[in-house]
């Protein structure tokens, strides 16, 4: 098994590259570089970048400068896969606001958007099996890399263009935690 | 009475002149955009409203303020220019995915923005064109699914936000419309037969003014309870994974 972790983007990246290859580089030409020298079987796309807050307030050229580093190279990744027509198990790790958006943190609740829709298009393609972790901030980076070497390791064929959200319930039902907190009281 | 004011990318041709025609029957003074002269000429002279002539994908195009400056305000701005290829993900080349990504979402977001401080001065609303595709998407059309889910998230995230502010933002999510996108990544394309299109569970292939109809509605005063929404109007295609084949007129 060949594991290879693509992100730029902190604690998780880390955790999920323990005793793998770990490309930090999100530019799309040195991604394909990357991919086509380690031919992974296993592949880790952490997009987990800080908060640039709600979408309506960040130029656009930023939102764009984001999205080249995570959702254009993540799918030159999985375009790579595809030309190499590799066996590979995929993850890619971001935000939660990809399923629920959350509109004090939309730019990344509007990439993660993307990443989702891009697994699901990307978990058609054959030999490839792509899902999507979804975490929030406080999530422990080491919960992550638990889920995702299950998701990485399994020889399940059913688990394919699939999310698992993992904030603790936070995203479950609206105002999850102000309801906690009335319940609490 | 005064008429209302609007603005709509991409309108000079397909949903987006069909959105003109509705709006100007509907008493809507129209600024129709696109990039052809010719085409949002005879757009607005068809419908009695005003040409802009811009490209929105180009960053420093000023669409929304003309069309505000030519009008005199904006009661609604519909962001319905866009750009489809038709390619899955490992045939979507480099070139083509940038110019989608920068069509149907940065642009969008640009012109959003663009469109805020006069949609706040009228108390007015946002309509993105979205799609069927970015609800569920389709491995064929990769790329403008991707697209599509993001202009989804937007609309949510920025009626979260502008809704303080009194302005709505919606989205429309048109299923397959004849006569099918004519903007590609790789230029205009002349209408194809839609007879091998998958026939939805009504039946009918959409047409322009099916999704006029429901633009129409959601810019209107009886929409203003409605905000966040992404509606779909695709004659039930999305309902269930197999309603392709409801239709009688489908193999099983």
């Amino acid at each position: 098994m060949t594991r290879l972790v693509i992100g730029t983007h902190g604690a998780v990246a880390q955790a999920l590259a323990d005793g793998a290859r770990f490309a930090s580089s999100p530019a799309r030409t040195t991604v394909r570089e990357i991919v086509r020298r380690d031919r992974p079987t296993e592949l880790a796309i952490v997009a987990l970048p800080p908060s640039l807050g709600p979408l309506g307030a960040v130029e656009t050229s930023e939102l764009e400068r984001l999205l080249g580093e995570t959702l254009t190279a993540a799918a030159a990744a999985l375009q790579t896969l595809s030309e190499l027509e590799l066996s590979t198990r995929v993850v890619i790790v971001c935000p939660t606001g990809g399923l629920i958006p959350d509109h004090r943190d939309g730019v990344r609740s509007l990439i993660a958007a993307g990443l989702v829709m891009l697994m699901e298009v990307a978990s058609t393609l054959p030999g490839i099996a792509v899902n999507a972790i979804l975490v929030a901030d406080a999530t422990a980076p080491a919960e992550v890399a638990t889920v995702a070497d299950l998701m990485l390791g399994t020889n399940a064929e059913s688990i394919n263009g699939t999310t698992i959200r993992m904030d603790g319930g936070h995203d479950a039902v609206l105002a999850a935690e102000t309801r906690t907190e009335e319940l609490n009281e | 009475m005064t008429p209302m004011r609007a603005l709509v990318t991409g309108g000079t041709s397909g949903i987006g002149a069909a959105i003109c025609r509705r709006l100007a029957t509907d008493g809507w003074h129209v600024a129709v955009a696109g990039r052809s002269q010719e085409r949002a000429d005879a757009m607005a002279a068809e419908i009695g409203g005003v040409a802009i002539v811009g490209d929105v994908g180009n960053s420093t195009d000023d669409t929304v303020a003309r069309a505000a400056g030519a009008l005199g305000g904006l009661d609604a701005v519909i962001l319905n220019a866009g750009v489809i290829l038709d390619a899955d993900l490992p045939n979507t080349p480099d070139a083509d995915w940038d110019l989608l990504m920068s069509v149907n979402v940065f642009a969008v977001h640009r012109q959003a923005r663009a469109a805020l401080p006069h949609l706040q001065a009228s108390q007015g609303s946002l309509l993105i064109t979205a799609s069927d595709a970015g609800v569920w998407g389709e491995a064929p059309i990769a790329a403008y699914s991707i697209a599509k889910r993001m202009a989804l998230t937007m609309t949510r995230c920025l009626a979260a936000e502008w809704g303080p502010a009194g302005v709505r933002v919606n989205a429309i999510c048109p299923g397959d419309t004849a006569p099918g996108m004519l903007t590609t990544t790789t230029g205009r394309r002349t209408p194809g037969a839609t007879d091998g299109w998958l026939p939805p569970p009504l039946g009918t292939i959409l047409r322009g003014e099916d999704i006029a109809a429901a633009a129409a509605f959601l810019v209107s005063a009886d929409a203003s309870r409605i905000s966040g929404t992404g509606l779909l109007i695709d004659a039930g295609m999305r309902s269930s994974t197999t309603a392709w084949q409801a239709h009688p007129g489908v193999d099983r």
